[in-house]
């Protein structure tokens, strides 16, 4: 008596199931899928409104003032978008001087300095920082990042807006993509061969010697990688920048004393009150920042391959 | 006939597995001295003795007393940097710094403060020139290294050790991952370099320590068997181990 | 001698390395100290399950009150007045804005006033508790107590008199219970509509897609596309296309929890899908071999073997996601709105708890000390999820080798 039914109707149904499984299962991957086509369209859709004369008439923005003009006010719709692009980049590649070289000395600390005891607490610390949200960080920004900038202008006798700052937004953005920069490159160190290292030595080198001069050189790449993505990450930084950014009305502003304006600070204040021309005007600083995130990838990776042609 | 090694009762243990139980030998200046042996019966721990590489493994601890001339090598605030400028050591996989070929060989003597251009010019040529390397990548020295083969690769790793012009080279095993061709090339340049350097070699092939060793010494399972002139450990060994060894019966 | 100068070179390097190194730890420290420091004070029962909004009571005791009294607590206190008629307490103090105001500090269990009818709501009752500001009182003998005349004057006016024709008191507010019910559905909502669909696309991009297709590999890259785009622009997103959506289709008028909830999982999306995918690299070949031998078709091999296998690093996956949704502020200020409520419904505005803070920091008077002590609820929360995502995945290595 066979007690597994081996019929053809059982294999048919079987079959059918696994076609039946591949075509339902395509569908949520699809919808997956077209998320970022919806991100475009839509967003693109929104933010070109008011450049239209259809939707605004008389009040429509005109593209060319907005691309290249240097103040945002409101009224009398004086939006203008160039010297907003200039800070955001100002204020990002001045965090990303700081916070380069103290994430990969610390990474180069937790990775090869320390045994796995100390390393570990470290880098759970790194970790920690990496998992605060950025709304924490704006508060810690204005709380005492601000404090702390008022009291250095002081010494430097200026004035700022109760320290709201452009350097207070430099400060915040290099300490939220600290965390970033470092777990990216310990593992790069990690992954550097160990037999690199030990020639070296053998050669008379000393630790410190092999670090810089072939541990760093090996994990370049890897570091790029994550100074690429520390950037990326403080282009986008919303909240926190918002906080202790101002409300700059016109620039671009290179003295990190003033207030300044990012693309995404301007994407976030005053939302509250807004409606019509200034809301969707938000969409078009959108359009403008994924532009910037986008290009700046490019830029950087293509750097990033001729710096690691040299290896 | 001066030793230029005087390794006196040399203990070596890992936690609490012993390595080296007690070795007794010198090494001669300007000779070929080959270590064979079993997998694990530290040969390569020995090497790596000479040249203090075994600081960097965690609960190593050595008893004993190894000499480089004249000198305890191991006493306390020895100066251990000076001494790899001294004694070079060449691996068993060859590797190339991610760096041209001409910034490889000269990394040693950048790191000790040498600056000049035309100095160390100088340097690289004459050590790819001593590895035999030269005529081959004279025309690419600012290229790559990994751009090389694997034999090249080595012979550019021997070439980086001498830049340091050190007295002694060590080397763990440098032909095993090599094709027949570059090992030929690289036993015809120690062959060479014996008559500048005294060489250390490691090898677990006994016909390549026939071939290019002075002397020869056999160890097993932590213990120095036999130590004697190359050509009478394998025409005349004394220990019957030895002649195991060498027969093929084991290892 | 070069030597001597490249060991005190080395012995240097190595400080300033070290020294660099510890920036790391100070910054958190004080983080972790700021936000303890003003943030503690406020942490309580009534701060977890208070309304944001403050109300007002107006309630009224005819009397009479009785002659038995109210002892004084020992606890209570000591710059707090207290009448032993009443059964209440008051003291001075200042609101976080810094003018001075009189707090019911203390009201004894068995006084008539934990239970006086409202005039505001119709005259069904309130309750008068510690924590509200004594605003104005009328006492039935037309004496008139304002909180300018401060905690002493108010309690020689309780004990002179025997009834109260209106008592304003004010409910403290600052409560998140109203954020803390948003956030829970958030959570709820975004997992629910996240995890099947990530789940699904991975385990189709996994198991069932044909390998090196050209549509296969694009769905690919639109999905990795997705880890890099900045939150705000998801925020735009929801704001362009979830509000009209649930506005046609639910009737909500403006942000709403759903389009929230709906936004978040697109940013969630990826990292579910990534994470599942992971997991399901890391099922062995040989039990896909071993079930398909048996005679198992695809699908069945896939869903009873494969996923059942996976199920830690979904978990992982999971927990990831609600810490990003616990976290997120950008998106939820264009796809919801930041409204504070106190009634949560689902068709309307509501704050999380990061938009919760964003909301009280933005105005002229920002709340520091609620911001801080909302912050460490958040880092609480955020810090078991990293732990238990931690476990999970030491379990899943054990379990490994």
């Amino acid at each position: 008596m066979k007690t597994i039914t081996r019929s053809i109707s059982n294999k048919f149904r079987k079959r059918t199931a696994d076609k039946l499984a591949n075509l339902l299962l395509l569908i949520p991957t699809i919808i997956s899928a077209s998320f970022v086509i919806f991100i475009i369209i839509f967003v693109n859709e929104r933010g070109i409104t008011p450049f239209l004369a259809a939707r605004y008439g008389a009040d429509k923005v005109s593209l060319l003032r907005f691309l290249m003009g240097t103040t945002w006010f409101v009224p009398p719709n004086q939006y203008g978008i160039f010297f907003i692009v200039i800070n955001t980049l100002y204020v990002v590649l001045m965090a990303a001087a700081i916070s380069v070289p103290v994430s990969v000395i610390t990474a180069m600390f937790i990775a090869k300095m320390t045994n796995s005891r100390i390393g570990g607490f470290f880098q759970t610390i790194v970790e920690l920082l990496a998992a605060i949200p950025s709304i924490i960080y704006g508060v810690f920004g204005l709380g005492i990042i601000s404090k702390l900038v008022i009291r250095i202008a002081f010494v430097f006798n200026m004035q700022t807006a109760g320290g709201i700052s452009s350097l207070s937004t430099v400060l915040v953005l290099a300490i939220m993509i600290f965390p970033t920069i470092t777990l990216i490159s310990i593992t790069a160190f990690r992954s550097v061969d160990p037999d690199l290292e030990k020639s070296s030595l053998a050669l008379g080198a000393t630790k410190i010697q092999t670090l810089f001069r072939v541990s760093l050189v090996s994990a370049k790449s890897g570091i790029f990688t994550g100074i690429i993505l520390g950037i990326g990450r403080a282009l986008g930084e919303a909240t926190a920048v918002s906080m202790v950014a101002g409300n700059a009305g016109s620039g671009p502003t290179f003295d990190l004393f003033q207030t300044t304006r990012t693309l995404t600070s301007t994407m976030l204040l005053g939302l509250k009150e807004t409606s019509g021309l200034d809301y969707d005007i938000r969409f078009s600083v959108g359009i403008v920042l994924i532009v910037v995130i986008v290009c700046s990838n490019l830029i950087l990776n293509y750097i990033k391959k001729r710096v690691g042609r040299f290896a | 006939m001066e030793n230029i090694f005087e390794i006196r009762d040399l203990v070596l243990n890992y936690g609490d597995k012993i390595a080296l139980h007690g070795i007794n030998m010198d090494i001669e200046k300007n000779k070929v001295t080959a270590l064979i042996g079993p997998s694990g019966c530290g040969k390569s721990t020995l090497l790596r003795c000479l040249n203090r590489m075994n600081d960097l493994i965690d609960n190593c601890k050595i008893e004993g007393n190894v000499a480089y001339e004249q000198e305890d090598i191991y006493q306390k605030n020895f100066d251990v940097i000076n001494l790899r400028t001294k004694v070079g050591m060449v691996f068993q996989k060859p590797n190339p710094f991610p760096m041209s070929i001409f910034d490889n060989v000269a990394y040693g003597p950048r790191c000790q403060g040498v600056k000049d251009k035309s100095e160390l010019e100088k340097i690289v040529k004459t050590a790819l020139k001593n590895a035999a390397l030269y005529d081959e990548v004279k025309d690419r020295l600012r290229e790559s290294a990994m751009s090389l083969s694997g034999g090249q690769q080595q012979r550019l790793c021997i070439a980086r050790t001498i830049a340091m012009e050190p007295e002694v080279i060590l080397m763990d095993e440098p032909t095993s991952a090599l094709d027949p061709i570059a090992t030929a090339k690289i036993e015809e340049l120690i062959h060479e370099l014996k008559k500048n350097y005294t060489i250390i070699i490691v090898t677990h092939n006994m016909q390549q320590a026939a071939r290019i060793s002075d002397y020869t010494a056999f160890f097993l399972m932590g213990d120095l068997i036999e130590y004697a002139p190359t050509d009478v450990i394998f025409s005349q060994p004394r220990e019957r181990k030895t002649e195991d060894y060498i027969t093929g019966r084991f290892g | 001698m070069k030597k001597n100068r490249r060991r005190s070179a080395d012995k240097a390097a190595n400080i300033i390395i070290s020294m660099i190194s510890m920036v790391g730890l100070l910054i958190l420290v004080t983080i972790f100290v700021f936000i303890f420091q003003r943030g503690t004070g406020l942490l309580s029962w009534k701060l977890f399950s208070g309304n944001y909004y403050p109300e007002t009571y107006d309630t009224y005791f005819s009397g009479p009150i009785d002659t038995i009294g109210y002892a004084r607590p020992a606890d209570l206190d000591p710059q707090a007045f207290y009448s032993e008629k009443w059964g209440i307490a008051l003291i001075d103090d200042l609101n976080f804005e810094g003018k001075h105001y009189v707090r019911i500090e203390y009201v004894d269990p068995e006084t008539p006033l934990t239970l006086l009818p409202d005039k505001n709501k119709d005259n069904s009752y309130s309750s008068i508790a510690s924590g509200q500001s004594l605003d104005k009182v009328i006492f039935t003998d037309n004496s008139i107590f304002l909180s300018k005349q401060g905690a002493k004057a108010g309690i020689e006016l309780f004990d002179n008199s025997d009834g109260i024709r209106d008592m304003l008191t004010t409910t403290p507010g600052n409560g998140i219970r109203g954020s803390i019910i948003t956030t829970g559905y958030l959570i709820l909502m975004t997992l629910a509509i996240a995890l099947p669909l990530g789940i699904f696309s991975a385990v189709y991009l996994h198991e069932f897609a044909p390998k090196d297709k050209w549509y296969v590999n694009l769905i690919r890259r639109f999905i990795e596309i997705l880890t890099g785009v900045p939150s705000i622009v998801f925020g735009l997103l929801g704001a362009a296309v979830f509000i009209p959506f649930t506005s046609s289709l639910f009737g909500a008028s403006g942000g709403n929890l759903i389009s929230g909830a709906l936004t978040l999982a697109v940013i969630v999306l990826p990292v579910i899908i990534s994470a599942t995918e992971d997991a399901l690299k890391n099922v062995p070949d040989d039990y896909r071999q071993a079930s398909l031998a048996l005679g198992a078709n695809k699908t069945q091999t896939t869903f009873r073997v494969v996923i059942k296998s996976a199920v830690p690093g979904i978990l992982s996956a999971t927990l990831l996601s609600v810490g990003r949704i616990i976290g997120e502020s950008a998106a939820l200020i264009y796809a919801i709105g930041t409204a504070i409520k106190d009634q949560i419904i689902l068709t309307e505005k509501s704050t999380s708890l990061a938009v919760f803070i964003w909301s009280i920091m933005a105005g002229e008077t920002p709340n520091f000390d609620l911001a801080c002590a909302v912050s460490i609820i958040i880092m609480a929360i955020v810090l078991i999820l990293n732990f238990s995502i931690k476990l999970i995945a030491r379990r899943i290595s054990s379990v490994r080798t």
